[in-house]
């Protein structure tokens, strides 16, 4: 598993062991070195470029700062927005646990291949994950000629009549966010499955509960942290996502611009204000998953403390 | 024999759950990103040799490896830092910060660009004060080492120039060493500290001995995600990098580039480039992090 | 409701966990599956339960002659304990117990007020009945043990299964528990097979014994006959302490215990409580032996003594009042005798 860090409740520890007094310790003047450094890391990296988004987005004070948000422009983006994660979310959790139930439930041959196939479009740039669906749907691609262009005889007087288009186009969009935000529920949910074992499902099925019973009533209410974490992190990078969008989308004001590009339009018009407005409530976003990740990791951590 | 069902098991579900967890793999996966490698197949070797070599490639390819691999360092050394301080160390706010380290992942990296931008550029908050330091500083090494072009090697300025696309992918690469490290010091028993202690290591004997190579399989683990995530970037790069082709171009952009003037193959073709650098990384990932798991399990 | 297996076989890949094994339960019957770690016996409780499948083409299940081969673990009617219990985590007491029933389908699930009064009364019957409120972190681990019990018989089943019960537990609440559980047995009368590694468990609570080692059946017995008749050196070293000796020396000491010993593979099996000490001026016929070692902690006496002729070591258990009646020290010269002893014909490679 790769290309994340290990951030997964499964692997998280039951709290550090409490750290007594110790008499073996470093000398004071390391402690507060080490201590000024990393703050000043921390605060240069990741406190400021926060700190930032906001006072830039009220550097003018509030009403340029709604101003932003009665823009049509940036409505739609907001709609598009939503709409793409409330599609590529859903369809990787399915996809999360189904994958998560049978690399956890059972044994078979390939299964660590599976698992790092998985795993694969974390290490795939967002410009790549965008350009292959170009290559597979854009005019140029293998699909293209049936999609929209007229070329085929049949199917592109069909599609033409239909109008389906994905390249350039919100089904484009929704593609590259799925794919970029493929790994999220999956390598959240393996780990755990795993941990938990299979006992409670026999249990279960010796106490005469179907497939589904089973499922519903004793795995889904075990993992359903697991699960809340996944979709959050997944939530957050659908969301946020822009290197993969940006080369998928075509970037037609009102129609194909998701918030983070429309952040880019109006950068680039120099409309700072705006700009940063739009990025204070994806801002606000992230802060309000990290706080529900906390929220969930002392959560696991509780339950660990309590089941051991 | 050939079916991957290694033993029959009671528990229902396993055809439905594989088959749809393959199907949705090789729809949304698979079956895309081996568009990238059929499109190149389609180029004579001639072809895809001068597309992944012209000269303003090869020079995308030293930038993004470059800058790559010194933001991951920096994130190794600082990472290691405060990953000791959030673990061994207890003090107000802990809780913020160690959650504040997750920022990275969840912040749009076009939000972290604009927001980079808006510090480090000339007029920024410590832009103003940090770019003619720099300034002075490129100036005073050139006058010292006048035989390397310093100028154009670390850039003139802060932010449009390449230390600005550094301290983007400083940024991205941030959470990796320190997630990666954070468990492994939470396990790490002080007794072994107070053994090397008792054996009469001093405290700096102690450190480099004993504690930094018990760390150093998850250190190089964390550096190599670090990087990986930094070589692919691109959101929070653009805004700030400048773009000068041959000079602040990553190849990422270089990418986009390609597409927007319609050489699909030679996009694709720089792509496959850096689809297998980075399939390389992630095996040596992999196998890096089995020989961890096996340093660890004596 | 009485379990009989035919001929069952099963492996994983390349390892053969059970390699045709027949066994017959009595109706009625608390009967124990003992052995070593990696004898099989738990594959076998399973595949009795349905939650593992024997080999394709082995032989059948058959619980009162009816084939239950190919019939799910839930309709089996089969009460199965897990060795950690599987409590389900996030349902309290009650729900865990009630589960069994509101799994049913509509047509045949009890009404909201008797599944109470049934979870109620099964609560009563493992005397925990003010616990229904609680989750299962909140138990201790025979309370764990007992609701795990209660759930399993809330479904009214023909058979109890108990993956090593007491496994999980540690030894004083483990001896409580084992009387217990026999007590329980007797009142609900309910064919009962459990499976332990702990031969004293099994002896001292089963109707019948079972023991098992490296994938076969090697003996089934009473716990008497079992211990007194042991079919094998496997059956008589895993049920307690032995002592290996050669018959030619026994025979050298001109020991008036050897008779069997002599025609056999020339080893004699003793167990530490079936020698006796004395002292070697009473010139009876006996192997001399020096006295190593007395561990007196405890109500027996064990020694440790060193043959004179071979040099290999004997253990030997006597009481306290023995010990002292016989005054010995460390290095005193003694003779031993065989109050009982057991040879095999075969050379069973242990």
């Amino acid at each position: 598993m790769a290309l994340t860090a290990s951030s997964t409740i499964a692997t998280k520890r039951p709290a550090p062991r409490p750290v007594g007094p110790r008499v073996i310790r470093n000398p004071v003047w390391v402690r507060v070195v080490f201590m000024t450094v990393a703050l000043l890391f921390v605060a240069c990296f990741l406190v400021l470029p926060l700190a930032a988004v906001f006072t830039e987005a009220l550097r003018k004070g509030i009403g340029p700062f709604f101003q932003a948000f009665t823009d049509p422009d940036m409505l739609s983006a907001l709609r598009l927005t939503l709409l793409t994660a409330a599609i590529a979310v859903p369809a990787n959790l399915v996809f999360g646990v189904a994958a998560a139930w049978c690399i956890a439930k059972f044994s078979f041959r390939g299964k660590s291949l599976l698992i790092t196939l998985i795993d694969l479009p974390f290490a795939v740039s967002p410009v790549i994950s965008g350009l292959i669906y170009v290559l597979v749907f854009g005019l140029q691609g293998w699909l293209g000629p049936y999609l929209g262009s007229g070329d085929h005889p049949w199917f592109g007087e069909w599609f033409n009549q239909q109008d389906i288009r994905i390249i350039f186009a919100v089904p484009g969009i929704v593609l590259a966010t799925t794919f970029v935000t493929f790994p999220f529920v999956a390598r959240e949910l393996i780990p755990l499955m795993q941990a938990q074992g299979n006992d409670e499902e026999y249990a279960a099925l010796t106490l005469g509960a179907s497939g589904w019973q089973t499922f519903w009533r004793v795995t889904v209410p075990n993992i359903k942290w697991g699960l809340f974490y996944g979709v959050i992190l997944c939530n957050a990078r659908a969301m946020g996502e822009f290197g993969a969008v940006s080369v998928v989308s075509g970037h037609i004001r009102g129609e194909t611009n998701t918030m983070p590009l429309h952040i880019e339009i109006l950068y680039n018009e120099y409309n700072f204000v705006a700009a940063f407005a739009v990025s204070s409530l994806l801002a606000l976003l992230a802060l309000v998953t990290l706080m529900l990740k906390s929220l969930v990791e002392w959560r696991a951590q509780k339950g660990l403390a309590e089941s051991s | 024999m050939s079916s991957p069902r290694a033993s029959r098991s009671v528990l229902p579900g396993f055809g439905l759950s594989l088959g749809f967890t393959l199907i949705y793999l090789s729809l949304i996966v698979l079956i895309p990103l081996s568009a990238a490698f059929i499109k190149t197949a389609g180029m004579s070797w001639a072809d895809f040799v001068a597309a992944v070599t012209s000269p303003r490639v090869l020079a995308s390819y030293r930038l993004s490896f470059g800058v790559s691999l010194i933001a991951a360092m920096v994130n190794g050394f600082f990472g290691l830092i405060l990953a000791w301080v959030l673990v061994r160390y207890t003090f107000p706010g802990r809780r913020v910060v160690d959650a504040l380290v997750d920022l990275p992942f969840a912040l749009p990296t076009a939000v972290a660009g604009i927001a980079l931008t808006a510090i480090y550029s000339k007029n920024g908050w410590a832009g103003q004060w940090l770019e003619p330091l720099w300034a002075r500083g490129i100036h005073q090494l050139s006058v010292l080492v006048p035989a390397v072009d310093w100028e154009n090697w670390l850039g003139g300025k802060l932010a449009f120039d390449r230390p600005g696309i550094f301290l983007a992918l400083t940024f991205v690469g941030l959470p990796f060493v320190v997630r990666t490290l954070q468990p492994v010091l939470a396990d790490l028993e002080p007794e072994l500290e107070e053994a090397a202690a008792t054996l009469g290591a001093n405290r700096w004997q102690t450190m480099t001995r004993v504690i930094l190579p018990e760390l150093m399989p998850a250190l190089i683990t964390g550096f190599a995600l670090a990087f990986a995530r930094a070589l692919g970037e691109y959101g929070s790069v653009v805004f700030i990098a400048g773009n000068m082709p041959q000079h602040s171009e990553i190849t990422p952009l270089l990418i986009i580039t390609k597409l927007e003037q319609y050489d699909y193959r030679g996009a694709t073709a720089i792509a496959v480039v850096m689809l297998v650098a980075s399939f390389v990384l992630l095996l040596l990932i992999n196998l890096l992090q089995k020989w961890s798991r096996r340093y660890y399990r004596i | 409701m009485s379990v009989q297996v035919d001929n069952i076989r099963k492996t994983f890949g390349g390892y053969t966990a059970l390699d045709g094994v027949s066994l017959q339960v009595k109706s009625g019957q608390l009967t124990a599956l003992l052995g070593p770690s990696g004898s099989g016996k738990t594959t076998l409780l399973r595949i009795i339960a349905g939650l593992e499948y024997a080999d394709e083409g082995s032989g059948r299940i058959q619980f009162h002659g009816e084939d239950v081969t190919d019939v799910a673990a839930g309709k089996r009617k089969v009460g199965f304990m897990f060795q950690q219990y599987a409590l389900f985590r996030h349902m309290s007491v009650f729900e865990n117990i009630a589960f069994g029933l509101r799994v049913r389908p509509r047509s045949a699930r009890p009404a909201k007020s008797e599944i109470a009064d049934r979870v109620h009364a099964l609560l009563k019957l493992v005397q925990l009945e003010t616990l229904a409120d609680r989750y299962p972190h909140q138990l201790s681990g025979g309370q764990r043990q007992r609701i795990a019990l209660a759930r399993a018989l809330a479904v009214e089943p023909k058979v109890l299964l108990l993956d090593e019960p007491f496994g999980a537990l540690d030894a004083k609440v483990r001896k409580e528990l084992r009387r217990w559980l026999r007590q329980f047995h007797d009142e609900i009368n309910l064919t009962t097979i459990f499976v332990t590694h702990d031969q004293e468990e099994a002896l001292e609570i089963a109707d019948e014994v079972v023991i098992m080692n490296q994938a076969k059946i090697e003996q089934i017995g009473r716990p008497q006959d079992v211990y007194d008749h042991p079919a094998s050196p496997f059956v008589y070293e895993f049920l307690g302490n032995v002592n290996v000796l050669r018959a030619t020396a026994l025979a050298a000491a001109g020991s008036p215990a050897t008779p069997a010993a002599l025609q056999s593979n020339g080893r004699v099996y003793v167990r530490p409580h079936d020698i006796e000490v004395i002292p070697h001026e009473t010139g009876l016929p006996g192997i001399t032996a020096i006295l190593r070692y007395i561990h007196a902690a405890g109500p027996q006496a064990r020694l440790t003594l060193e043959q004179v002729d071979t040099r290999e070591t004997v253990e030997a258990e006597i009481s306290r009042a023995e010990l002292n009646r016989l005054n010995l020290k460390i290095n005193d010269l003694v003779l031993l005798r065989l109050r009982q002893s057991h040879s095999f014909a075969e050379d069973y490679a242990i």
